[in-house]
């Protein structure tokens, strides 16, 4: 998605005269320019929502009028003829409009072949964001190809092509270098957020298994994750984003180190659990000492189970805490760096 | 002898397993009924056709691979049908073609009514001869072998047959009994056998009676179990592990799986004067909680609602199967104590839990403190207080808690564990191994499909070894593959059973099944083949271990590769992207441990045996007399002696992780048995070597 304002903000030429039907070598290059503006229009209007509304249904509305608009550069793309035979152009537009629709529909099956990202992937959410990556890369290609046969095509008719940025693009620049930059803190977060869910689920089927390798996966990704980060560059002096990763981080570490005593405590509920049922099973016909023992065993698993309640109660507090944090700052980024339409 | 019945039965308990590995269970509740088999036949072929991995075509060839495997399956000892009888049928075979596609039904009415002239013809013989004494000195010699038996050729040598297996029966029992008696080899003449021959040859006469009317009067009908086993053997003609459940069996199999765990917390036994007495009693059941029963007391009588089964002289086989009966929920129990005073308890069958079918641990210490862990099986059964948890989070578990005691390696036994779940098999690479597809599955469309473990990470990352034989089998072919192909794990022992495919249970009238007529038959189907993460494929020829071990099991001939039409090893060719760990330095590691096992006498011992099993299928004996047989047993008897007591002392000691203390303290029976199991893994010779490679893979790591 952040490539598109690249292009958008390049593509953004005049030239020296216009006129409303396609007979000119001029028209024709018009024509996609046209596109592109109303492609960005739509698109700043449900980033402006995204980051500035507050209303859900607004803004899926804005979102269907950007999709509806898409779909509609698309189908006058297929419908442009080629000018007088040339057919680079059209069909390198064609290319892009049809990427860059499936990369916004999130259908990424049309442009990357899914089954193989799966295998080679660890998970879904894994292969979401490979298949993203290489949508993405795609999309690149397919932009530079459109790029240089527009360049071509206004060579080839003596056409000169005049760089200048007027509002809209200066939005839209702005736009992408605060997307660009959040993406790249968000895929560190994302990450460990992401472990430390498999290990909140794991915990709660009592999965001592799941619980042991994914909280020492989660330790491994949050060392990862702060040495990632400690590097950041803020965005225009702003840490917000760097600092609000590094709370959740430093929680998920904490975790992950205090889950042993969570394995500890499944280990000793099983035990007491096999005591129980020995002690139970002896009828009536029990010693003092046996009786003893018991009382003893029943005495230590509450207070275990007291010490694990607690410390559960301590963890999910702070897991609240940490990603209020990261949510809020991730706001307050957007409203800060996404300007209004 | 005993080393025979050993290895004998456990290849039983083995093959059991087997028969619940990789299963999808679809319950069912139909009555039975008279069955529609040319109709069945139809259906089975259409669920083979369809389903099956690799179905096979229905031509002259499968029809006589379907007889050969139906005569096999109905008269294993061939003693019911003559060469002639067969021959006759043969001529059916021809037809056999729209016999197996259900547009005729001929044969098996006709081998039908065969079976049941042969049958009663068999049971006049033995009427006949309950009178005749078996001799001291035979008119005809009696030749003993351990080659495949032939099939006698007419009427006539049936009967001969028929003769001889009495009188061998007679001579074995005898025999044994004189084993039992501890009586000396001096003192087993003519006057002991001429005096125990009477009661010894009632109880054969009555026994083989027994065969026969269970067969005739076959619960399921005796027309019906024919035809059952007949289909049978045409779904074993796909492959081993296929089969077909008719309305009755697949009854039976069902309540035997969902009273899996279920007993009356009693064990079975023959004392030494053949009488049934009380075994174990299962700590925890209604048996043990009752206060009234010791082993030793002595069944006399056992009831269930109106059926009373008095135990007088002793039956073992008899007893046991009235308790296994599904339908018996309940039972009263007779019994007679030491002291002479007797008691009557009543039971209900409860489900159990079985400590023997559950991973445990154990710390070996000697130089370095190694873990050891041994799983029977890859059980996943369902149960509410485990909310859904099975076996590879009981490992987990148990590796936490030799974690805790500091080991330095583990030592991960699948020795005998025949498989079960995949799903579990996956979750337990996972233990080991970081992340990445393990291996792949295929359907008949051959096309592969990739299958991974759930979670990233690992519980153990240490010097890891796992122990194999020839009867680890499916998961745990799976389970050693993908950590061999990681080089995760170093392979020790003897290369695996060779099974890597997997089967559904599939209703064979689907659209039928809430009618009671013939809706209630199932099908076995193999509908899978799995895959190593290489492509390659352990079916067939099973996992090779790094490090190989003499091993009986191979010599018995038992693996997969025997199996008739069985299917063949095959590879698929995927890239899978996976991370293999640096190999094992095993070159020097090899060398050392050939070098010790040439030492060891338990190996030498095993070696021969193995030898001697493998070329004793040219031994013959001919016996002219009693005191022929009694050489020939005392022979058997030295000859096994010299493999008797294949243990040796270990180096290391074995004990208890301290968290199992805790509870082994308090649970007397669970302590008795954890004594039992030390002694096993002390003086186990297998276990002895891993250790000594262990200890070397640590070494040369350092």
């Amino acid at each position: 998605m952040k490539r598109l304002f690249f292009f958008i903000v390049t593509l953004s030429v005049t030239f020296s005269s216009f006129s409303q039907s396609i007979k000119t070598a001029l028209d024709y290059l018009n024509f996609f320019n046209q596109q592109e503006s109303a492609i960005s229009q739509k698109y700043l209007s449900y980033m402006s929502e995204s980051a500035h509304g507050s209303k859900l249904r607004r803004l899926e509305q804005k979102r269907k009028e950007l999709l509806g608009t898409l779909r509609a550069a698309q189908n006058n793309a297929t419908r442009l003829n080629p000018f007088k035979g040339d057919t680079l152009l059209k069909k390198n537009y064609e290319s892009y409009i049809s990427i860059l629709n499936s990369i916004f529909n999130e259908d990424y099956g049309k442009i990357v072949d899914m089954e193989e990202i799966a295998e080679q992937s660890y998970d879904k959410m894994e292969a979401y964001l490979m298949a993203q990556e290489l949508a993405d890369q795609k999309l690149d290609e397919a932009t530079e190809r459109f790029r240089v046969a527009f360049e071509k095509f206004a060579a080839d008719n003596s056409i000169k092509l005049l760089q200048h940025e007027d509002k809209l693009s200066q939005k839209l620049a702005k736009i992408g270098k605060a997307n660009q930059y959040y993406h790249r803190i968000y895929l560190v977060f994302f990450k460990v957020y992401k472990q430390e869910a498999y290990l909140t689920d794991a915990v709660q089927r009592k999965d001592v298994n799941a619980i042991e390798q994914n909280r020492t996966t989660l330790l491994k990704y949050a060392m990862e994750a702060q040495t990632k980060l400690d590097t950041a560059k803020p965005f225009q002096r702003d840490q917000s984003l760097i600092m609000a990763a590094k709370k959740f981080n430093q929680f998920a570490k904490a975790e992950s180190e205090k889950m042993g005593a969570v394995t500890d405590y499944l280990l000793k509920a099983d035990e007491f659990d096999k005591l129980r049922k020995v002690f139970e099973a002896g009828g009536d016909s029990k010693s003092k000492a046996e009786v003893d023992n018991y009382n003893q065993s029943v005495k230590n698993i509450n207070k275990l189970i007291d010490a694990n309640n607690q410390q559960m109660q301590a963890l999910n507090k702070g897991r609240s805490l940490a990603l209020d944090g990261w949510n809020n700052s991730v706001k307050e980024f957007f409203e800060t760096y996404i300007p209004k339409e | 002898m005993d080393l025979i019945a050993i290895i004998v039965r456990s290849i039983l308990q083995d093959l059991n397993r087997f028969i619940t590995s990789l299963l999808f269970f679809i319950p069912c509740s139909c009555l039975f009924a008279q069955t529609d088999f040319q109709k069945e036949a139809a259906r089975l072929t259409e669920i083979i056709s369809t389903r099956h991995v690799a179905p096979p075509t229905i031509d002259k060839q499968l029809s006589k691979k379907v007889v050969d495997l139906f005569l096999e399956a109905i008269d294993p000892s061939k003693i019911y049908f003559s060469e002639d009888d067969v021959n006759r049928l043969r001529e059916h075979e021809a037809q056999m073609v729209d016999e197996l596609k259900g547009l005729q039904w001929r044969f098996v009415p006709a081998i039908t009514e065969v079976l049941k002239k042969n049958l009663e013809n068999c049971n006049r013989f033995l009427d006949e001869n309950r009178n005749v004494n078996v001799p001291t000195i035979l008119k005809q010699p009696l030749e003993l072998s351990y080659a495949p038996l032939t099939r006698p050729s007419n009427e006539i040598a049936l009967q001969s047959r028929w003769k001889k297996m009495v009188l061998y029966s007679v001579y074995l029992k005898v025999m044994e009994q004189a084993g039992i008696d501890s009586i000396k080899a001096s003192a087993v003449n003519d006057a002991y056998f001429l005096k125990l021959e009477p009661a010894i040859r009632e109880k054969v006469i009555k026994a083989e009676q027994r065969k026969i009317n269970n067969l005739l009067h076959h619960p399921e009908g005796f027309e019906n179990h024919v035809a059952s086993v007949f289909l049978n053997s045409y779904a074993l003609s796909a492959d081993p592990h296929s089969g077909y459940f008719g309305s009755a069996a697949m009854e039976k199999f069902m309540s035997s799986f969902l009273a899996e765990g279920f007993s009356f917390g009693i064990d079975l036994q023959e004392d030494k004067d053949g009488a049934v007495v009380l075994g174990r009693i299962v700590p925890g059941s209604q048996a043990w909680r009752s206060g009234q029963l010791n082993p030793g007391d002595k069944v006399m009588l056992i009831t269930s609602g109106i059926k009373r089964l008095e135990i007088v002289g002793g039956d073992l086989q008899e007893a046991e199967d009235f308790l296994k009966d599904p339908s018996r929920e309940t039972i009263e129990l007779l019994v007679r104590k030491p002291n002479g005073t007797t008691r009557t308890v009543k039971l209900r069958k409860e489900k159990v839990a079985l400590e023997e079918n559950v991973v445990r641990s154990y710390v070996l210490n000697e130089e370095k403190k190694i873990g050891y862990i041994a799983l029977p099986g890859f059980y996943s059964a369902p149960d509410e207080k485990t909310e859904g948890l099975r076996c590879a989070n009981d490992v987990a578990k148990e590796i936490i808690k030799l974690k805790k005691e500091n080991i330095e390696g583990l030592i991960f036994d699948l020795r005998n564990n025949g498989g079960g779940s995949l799903q579990e098999a996956l979750s337990m690479a996972g233990i080991f191994i970081e992340e990445g597809p393990l291996g792949m599955i295929a359907d008949k469309t051959g096309l592969p499909h990739i299958v991974k473990d759930n979670n990233r990470g690992t519980v153990y990352d240490g010097p890891l070894i796992i122990l194999v034989n020839g009867f680890s089998a499916s998961a745990s072919e799976f389970l050693a593959a993908a950590l061999q192909d990681y080089n995760r794990a170093v392979i020790v022992g003897s290369t695996t059973y060779g099974k890597a495919t997997a089967q559904v249970i599939l209703p064979l009238a689907p659209e039928e099944k809430n009618e009671k007529a013939s809706s209630a038959s199932f099908a076995k189907v193999t509908v899978n083949r799995i895959y190593r993460v290489t492509g390659k494929t352990a079916q067939e020829r099973g996992v090779i271990p790094d490090i190989v071990m003499p091993d009986v099991i191979k010599a018995l001939k038992l693996a997969e590769a025997y199996q008739p039409y069985h299917l063949r090893a095959d590879s698929v060719n995927k890239k899978v992207f996976f991370t293999k760990l640096p190999p094992y330095p095993l070159a020097d590691i090899k060398r050392k441990s050939v070098e010790r096992m040439a030492k060891s006498e338990a190996f030498a011992k095993t070696e021969n045996l193995v030898r001697w099993l493998a070329a004793r299928g040219d031994e013959k004996v001919v016996i002219s007399t009693w005191k022929d047989f009694v050489a020939a047993s005392q022979s058997l008897d030295e000859k096994l002696k010299a493999f008797d007591d294949l243990r040796s002392d270990a180096k290391f000691k074995v004990t208890n992780t301290q968290q199992d203390q805790h509870v082994l303290s308090a649970d007397h029976f669970l302590n008795e048995m954890n004594q039992h199991y030390l002694l096993e893994l002390q003086t186990d010779y297998y276990l002895s070597e891993c250790y000594s490679i262990m200890k070397d893979l640590i070494q040369q790591a350092k």
